[in-house]
């Protein structure tokens, strides 16, 4: 899968895949010291979206977003289960 | 599978720091940073695991200062230790918790910890922490 060129779009589709979803969706942030890269991925085995970036203000989105999933993930109003219904 | 690594994190750091009294300053710093002395009584072992976790991934970072990769992986986890049955097979799971599973890598080594929703900011904060201050010491080279 190519990587997105622009962050708000990407933010969008992580979250509206994650929301498909919640069981499957893994949240992968990568980060390379030597080369001076991040990269953050959230893909659920079918879909795989990625961003890279070697901005150091990117750093702030890319938590913002990790917090937001984060958050969904911990929170007590689960979209009904779609595990359960397949 | 999720068990057996929690244990693990709790033997690594059961080795090394048997006493309250030997964590090192990151910890201390990190207690101090999320604003909740309580946890310096480690009463819960889950909250110890947390901490442990964090400096288990300041080790990572450093480690991968030269070369190499770290990976920070999030995932959704119910409390769930037994893996889903085929379909036509019936199950009785109802899953009971709304955890966060996290887990490091860096090469060889693999760390993993359930992140509980009050725990959180704890976490974040450790992780913002570390990724600014790679980020910073790059900008600066």
């Amino acid at each position: 899968m190519p990587y997105f060129q622009t962050w708000e779009e990407f933010a969008r589709a992580a979250e509206k895949l994650y929301l498909t979803d919640p069981m499957k969706v893994r949240v992968v942030l990568k980060y390379r010291h030597c080369d001076g890269n991040l990269c953050m991925k959230v893909t659920d085995d079918a879909v795989c979206l990625q961003y890279k970036t070697d901005q150091a203000q990117d750093v702030k989105k890319l938590e913002k977003l990790q917090g937001k999933l984060m958050r969904l993930m911990v929170s007590k109003e689960t979209h009904s289960g779609p595990m359960e219904t397949d | 599978m999720m068990t057996y690594c929690r244990n693990f994190t709790i033997y690594i750091f059961q080795s090394k720091f048997t006493t309250e009294k030997s964590f090192n300053p990151f910890i201390l710093s990190c207690l101090e940073l999320c604003g909740c002395p309580e946890i310096l009584g480690f009463a819960h072992s889950q909250q110890c695991v947390c901490f442990q976790f964090l400096t288990e991934l300041t080790r990572l970072f450093q480690k991968c200062r030269s070369n190499g990769s770290i990976l920070i992986t999030l995932k959704k986890y119910d409390g769930r230790t037994k893996p889903v049955p085929r379909k036509g097979y019936s199950e009785s799971f109802e899953p009971v918790d709304n955890k966060c599973l996290l887990r490091a890598s860096g090469g060889k080594r693999k760390i993993s910890t359930v992140a509980y929703s009050n725990l959180l900011r704890a976490h974040m904060d450790g992780l913002k922490k570390k990724d600014k201050k790679s980020k910073k010491t790059k900008a600066t080279q």
